[in-house]
């Protein structure tokens, strides 16, 4: 799916915790590039970030069956390392105390200035709060960028082909 | 269209490694040992950065993160 969207230029590494093979993570471009991969878009350059972490847990009928235990899908404007993206989407372990949605969309500072929402006169703070997103596929953030909202180039014409077998597999295969 | 597929990188490691690669970024862009780096992360601070993704899933694979609830499923 990823070469036919993005390119085969890019590398998916897994990483493995040598103790317990059936959880691992997943980050699309080498690891060390923080930001992501780097893209061209629209507006211009930008850095794609994907990550999940994944588990394959042992069900009932003695099969395997993959779940998603976290996932980022981040889109910068630069490569720094502290910068907040400028979108992301993520479902994430909740800390101890809080009560936010796991699946949410927060939107990066810009210049230490916060987006916010005047909402009944209060600041709300669009990096802050965890806006609900529900389970967001791969397939979705691929198409946000290849579509006019980001223009990014497809690496092959039947990239809609591709995201939509995927999606289906999806749904078909891996929620049940 | 075949297409090729992208080069697929597996990297396993001990529990201790992976801290010592957690250690090692801290190090490198905070000057902070992972620990430290790693309270300032879970308080909030560098939400929404790449390090603190990166740190976050460092310390996952190093069995750091006990003090986080599973989110429900």
């Amino acid at each position: 799916m990823i070469a036919a969207t993005l390119g085969a230029t890019h590398s998916v590494h897994r990483r493995e915790d040598a103790t317990n093979p059936n959880r691992f993570s997943l980050v699309l471009g080498p690891p060390s590039e923080l930001a992501g991969i780097r893209l061209k878009g629209s507006r211009g350059d930008l850095y794609f970030s994907l990550r999940q972490t994944l588990e394959a847990v042992r069900q009932p009928d003695k099969a395997f069956r993959l779940k998603t235990r976290e996932y980022r899908y981040a889109i910068a404007e630069d490569a720094n390392e502290l910068t907040e993206a400028f979108i992301r989407w993520e479902y994430a372990v909740r800390p101890a105390g809080k009560t936010w949605c796991a699946h949410h969309v927060q939107i990066g500072r810009r210049d230490q200035n916060a987006h916010v929402l005047q909402f009944n006169g209060q600041p709300l703070d669009l990096n802050k709060v965890h806006t609900p997103t529900g389970f967001v596929l791969i397939e979705y953030v691929l198409r946000f960028l290849l579509s006019n909202d980001i223009g990014v180039k497809p690496a092959t014409t039947d990239w809609e082909t591709v995201l939509a077998t995927s999606e289906r597999a999806f749904f078909e295969d891996f929620s049940r | 269209m075949a297409t090729k597929n992208p080069k697929f990188i597996t990297t396993t490691r001990k529990p201790a490694e992976w801290f010592e690669a957690a250690d090692k970024l801290a190090k490198r862009v905070l000057n902070l040992s992972a620990r430290d780096a790693w309270s300032l992360v879970c308080a909030g601070q560098y939400e929404g950065t790449p390090f603190a993704a990166e740190l976050s899933q460092l310390m996952s694979l190093a069995g750091e993160d006990q003090h986080f609830s599973h989110a429900a499923e």
